[in-house]
């Protein structure tokens, strides 16, 4: 069979048109501080460059690898198998964030590398239980291995931790899940949300602030001041406040036309993190709605192309790997844009395809190659 | 039952897809909220966070004398800020820093702590230090030291010409003299830039949106040279004989152009006054503080007399006592009997100007008085400039104009007396004194200041008659001191009593004066010299620094002399004698000084005296030809060997 000629183009040249406006984007938000640290305007870019280079190549392998061999227990137990061994040696080796595993001269990222792993199990899970969704001998042991990864992941990245969350979440309802235990769910995931968001002043700050930014109604509630002064804990008590003033200045200076590709101002550090979670602010920055709204037409164009391929998937393991699929990337890419629009509380993820960081790229791309191929051979 | 699967799965995923278009309607309508509707209040909010608002100083503008020699120029140093909020720990901050910018420790790690409490962007530590200390905290390569160009007024003649260049502050304005008056044109237009900046409010990229515009040069009628000298001698004169305070105007008399302009005490216009320091300094006393010009004044009486009441040189005046207004006039030394109009000048004779001022009126002398620019600013165009003191004619006592036809009752500047002389010395002309010859702006052309058109005030041969009779106060009167060698002088030495305003009375201090021209066949420059607190008359205190200051622009000017060595030869005999005297002294120098007892000279040649004199181990300093009249100091004198003894010698 030619290979080619079953392509799905549209997602193809959308990926990869996306990955690499996603590199000039590095660029035009790393140079000034890349030179003024490290003395070389390209330093994020190449390495960004190389990441994109190992991620097109792990795309395109796993776009040429037919969906069928993925589906065993041998891969979905031992990708789940590798992540959490990598949660547990992040647990424990990066013992202050959980978050940056150090090997060699490689920096892993296990929260973003879990995300493949996690739609590859519940994909064969699902598929596998598929006719007694609603067994508790289905859902006791899914709750089990997603929970605990979940709340592995957690540890250190509160957003993915959301993010798969809601991704298994949608996964079960299209499987049939009852809507009863979504309401079990649903408190178990407030419960556990609450827990993570309290134990951590930034976090429970950055909640706050998102609904009452001067205090007013805390002080109410708690004359005294003690929550006031939990959360000022908190290294960064007044950023939430002012990353979100900041990215909504960068968003409405760019205006309808932009200031223009790499004439972005809001990048000279008024932006947190202008690379990563705030790369979609530079975007609106430099390049106006054309930008913003290219970008969003991407997202929804592989939510169309996702969801068409669920739809048109014979078999449940391909529905349920492209639901899982397109569920994550959507999901943490509009979580993402609604952050920098100011529209939720900052969580910290990165804008899949585009934010700078090869672990999150490497994620993505391996997970679209996999639905490429499921677009292109899971059709009845 | 698998289709019934099928068909809720396809709903449930058309409720997930309907979710996912819901979110991605409110990101499409937060975006349009953003980007399109409140574009122009973030766009302003983003300006007034990254951009600040920097003038780009311009370069204040040069100040050169006449022959384009730089007497003011501004020059770049670097200014040191630091960044509070790069500041690794403001303790060690202030540590590095004082000693290098000899700033105390404490008070600047206050200063460094409260910015960075405030989160200040930038401290300015030290304004213009500096090239050592700039370099020394350059080679330190720290990042949180940041530099900024500034510049900075340099005076590379320190204080030539001080009074007249004035000087700047703080903040590169004028604050004196040429600095303060002409400030608007020296000063140029700063340039405005948008300096892009970080969050930290460190620059990153600037954008000029005009650019600076350099001040304009400005050329003064000084000569440099000839200040120079002027000043020296005026030092010299006044510390010399114990004086407070002292000017001189050299001027050219045809064009009004100011060529040299001192006042004693000066000062450093490089160094910032400090508080407490002693403001007297910095006032320019040739045009600032008037005084009773005294027996200069008889010279333009006299030229009132000629051409009012017919007067000539020969003209003989009684003068003897004479009571005006109730007081005795007093001649200065003795009483003189009935004299003509060119003695009364020579001999300075009060009763004889009296005389002549009562007979020209007082509207007539208040006329030539004003025509002669009494009374009035010279309009120099500098600072804080006197108009003198004249009061009205209306005002007068009936014996004023007797009085003022010796320079009592009135007050002049020592430029006013310069303009008055300029008009005898130029032809009867009232030429303004001028500063200021030309400005030229940067890559513009030069723009000559335009000068008045000078005002007839007195007859031609008046001023021929006047300069015949100061010639004669040079060469037979009280202005001896004054005889240039080469040149043909004329001249009026000034005496005025200082009057305490407290005790009401004149004390015995004077306003020593005197005010000359050379060549007198047609004038390039006239002179005028003010010594004030002196104990001397002005022929001795005033007149030798006429002689020096003369001789020394006359030459600078390369003006050509009209009489030969004369006066050389006169005195060959004398000076071969002192000469020799002196080459004995330096032998007798060398052995222990040993007091000796001045033998007493008078009636003696001048060779007697001079080889009395070296058997003594005394110099002398001899004056005249005949035998010895008078010595200073007396007779049976202790002197140490080698000190000098002054003869006048007469036949």
């Amino acid at each position: 069979m030619p290979q080619l000629q079953k392509t799905d183009k549209k997602l193809f040249y959308a990926t990869v048109g996306t990955a690499f406006f996603g590199l000039v984007m590095v660029y035009s938000a790393t140079s000034i501080m890349a030179k003024l640290r490290y003395q070389s305007t390209t330093h994020f870019v190449v390495q960004q460059g190389i990441a994109l280079g190992i991620s097109l190549v792990v795309m395109l392998l796993l776009k040429r690898t037919h969906y069928r061999n993925l589906r065993s227990p041998a891969v979905a137990f031992a990708t789940v198998g590798v992540v959490v061994v990598m949660l547990l040696a992040v647990y424990v080796m990066d013992s202050r964030q959980h978050r940056w595993l150090r090997l060699g001269g490689l920096n892993l990222q296990p929260a973003e590398l879990a995300k493949p792993a996690i739609v590859l199990f519940l994909a064969y899970f699902v598929a596998q239980r598929a006719r007694a969704i609603n067994d508790k001998h289905t859902i006791m042991p899914a709750l089990m291995a997603v929970g605990v990864v979940t709340l592995g992941i957690g540890m250190a990245d509160l957003g993915t931790a959301v993010v798969v969350g809601i991704t298994a979440a949608a996964v079960f309802f299209v499987a049939g899940l009852e809507k009863k235990y979504f309401g079990v769910l649903a408190l178990i995931a407030l419960a556990v949300g609450t827990y993570f968001v309290v134990s951590k002043p930034y976090r429970l700050a950055r909640i706050v602030q998102f609904f009452d930014r001067e205090y007013k109604l805390v002080d109410r509630i708690d004359p005294k001041g003690t929550i006031k002064n939990y959360l000022r804990r908190s290294s960064a008590s007044r950023d939430t406040n002012y990353q979100m003033e900041q990215s909504k200045i960068a968003v409405g200076a760019g205006g309808p036309a932009g200031l223009g590709l790499t004439h972005g101002k809001q990048k000279l550090f008024y932006l947190p993190e202008a690379h990563t979670d705030f790369i979609y602010a530079v975007i609106c920055e430099e390049l106006g709605l054309l930008g913003s709204l290219s970008v969003l037409a991407v997202f929804l164009l592989i939510l169309y192309r996702g969801l068409r391929t669920t739809l048109q998937s014979g078999d449940d393991f391909a529905r349920y790997l492209a639901l899982g699929i397109t569920t994550i990337i959507v999901v943490q890419a509009f979580m993402n844009m609604s952050v920098v629009l100011a529209m939720g509380p900052t969580k910290g993820i990165p804008l899949p395809m585009i934010s700078s960081g090869g672990n999150s790229l490497l994620a993505t791309l391996a997970m679209m190659g996999m639905l490429m191929n499921v677009s292109e051979n899971g059709a009845q | 039952m698998e289709d019934r699967a099928r068909g809720q799965a396809n709903r449930r995923l058309t409720v997930l897809a309907c979710a996912a278009a819901l979110w991605a309607a409110a990101i499409l309508w937060k975006l349009i909220h953003l980007q399109v509707l409140h574009h122009e209040e973030y766009a302003r909010m983003a300006e007034a966070q990254q951009i600040r608002a920097v003038e780009i100083a311009a370069p204040r503008g040069d100040i050169l004398d006449r022959n384009g020699q730089k007497m003011a120029i501004s020059v770049e140093v670097d200014t040191v800020f630091v960044n509070p909020m790069r500041l690794p720990d403001a303790a060690v901050a202030a540590e590095v820093l004082a000693p290098v910018l000899n700033l105390d420790r404490a008070g600047l790690h206050q200063r460094l702590k409260a910015a960075k409490e405030e989160k200040q962007g930038f401290l300015r530590v030290k304004r213009r230090i500096s090239r050592a200390e700039s370099e020394q905290l350059r080679s330190l390569k720290l990042e949180w030291i940041e530099f900024e160009k500034e510049s900075q007024r340099h005076y590379p003649n320190i204080t030539v010409g001080a009074h007249v260049l004035g000087a700047v502050d703080h903040e590169e304005k004028g604050n004196g003299g040429v600095e303060l008056e002409w400030n608007e044109e020296l000063e140029g237009r700063p340039g405005t830039a948008r300096m892009l900046t970080d969050v930290r409010r460190r620059g990153i990229e600037q954008q000029v949106e005009t650019e600076p515009k350099a001040g304009t040069n400005l050329t003064l009628c000084l000569d440099e040279r000839i200040q120079f000298a002027v000043e020296r001698e005026l030092r010299e004169a006044v510390e010399g004989s114990r004086c407070s305070t002292g000017s001189v105007v050299v001027m050219n008399p045809h064009t009004g152009e100011v060529l040299a302009m001192a006042s004693y005490p000066s000062f450093d216009p490089n160094k910032r006054p400090e508080s407490g320091e002693d403001q007297a300094a910095r006032l320019n006393v040739a045009i600032s503080a008037p005084g009773e010009p005294g027996s200069l004044f008889k010279v333009f009486t006299v030229a009132a007399g000629i051409e009012t009441i017919h007067l000539r040189p020969e003209s003989v005046m009684p003068c003897g006592h004479l009571t005006l207004g109730g007081r005795t006039v007093h001649e200065a030394k003795h009483f003189f009997g009935p004299m003509s109009v060119a003695e009364i000048l020579a001999k300075s004779s009060n009763v004889g100007a009296a005389q002549i001022g009562l007979r020209v009126g007082e509207e007539r002398m208040y006329e030539y008085v004003r025509r002669f620019g009494f009374g009035r600013r010279t309009g120099l165009q500098l600072p804080a400039e006197s108009p003198g003191m004249l009061r009205r004619v209306e005002n007068w006592e009936p014996a004023s104009a007797g009085y003022i036809a010796f320079g009592h009752e009135i007050a002049a500047t020592t430029v006013q007396i310069a303009q008055a002389c300029s008009v005898i010395a130029n032809g009867g002309l009232l030429v303004k004194p001028r500063m200021v010859l030309k400005k030229q702006k940067p890559g513009g052309i030069e723009e000559k200041i335009a000068a008045e058109p000078p005002a007839r005030a007195l007859r031609p041969e008046t001023a021929i008659k006047m300069r015949q009779m100061m010639e004669l106060v040079v060469l037979q009167g009280t202005g001896k001191a004054a005889r240039l060698s080469g040149y043909t002088v004329g001249g009026k030495t000034g005496s005025a009593q200082i009057y305490d305003f407290e005790a009401k009375r004149y004390t015995h201090a004077y306003n020593a004066s005197f005010m000359g021209m050379a060549p007198l066949t047609n004038p390039s420059i006239v002179v005028v010299v003010t010594i004030n607190g002196a104990h001397e008359y002005g022929g001795a205190v005033a007149a030798p620094v006429f002689q020096k200051v003369a001789t020394e622009a006359l030459r600078v000017l390369d003006v050509p002399k009209d009489l030969p060595d004369a006066a050389t030869e006169e005195t060959t005999d004398t000076e071969r004698l002192v000469a020799d005297a002196g080459r004995r002294d330096e032998a007798v120098a060398k052995t222990p000084v040993k007091p000796g007892r001045v033998p007493d000279f008078h009636g003696m040649t001048m060779r007697a005296v001079v080889e009395t004199a070296s058997a003594e181990g005394l110099a002398v300093l001899v004056n005249g030809r005949g035998i010895v009249r008078a010595q200073e100091p007396p007779p049976g004198a202790e002197l140490p060997r080698g000190s000098r003894v002054r003869v006048l010698l007469a036949k």
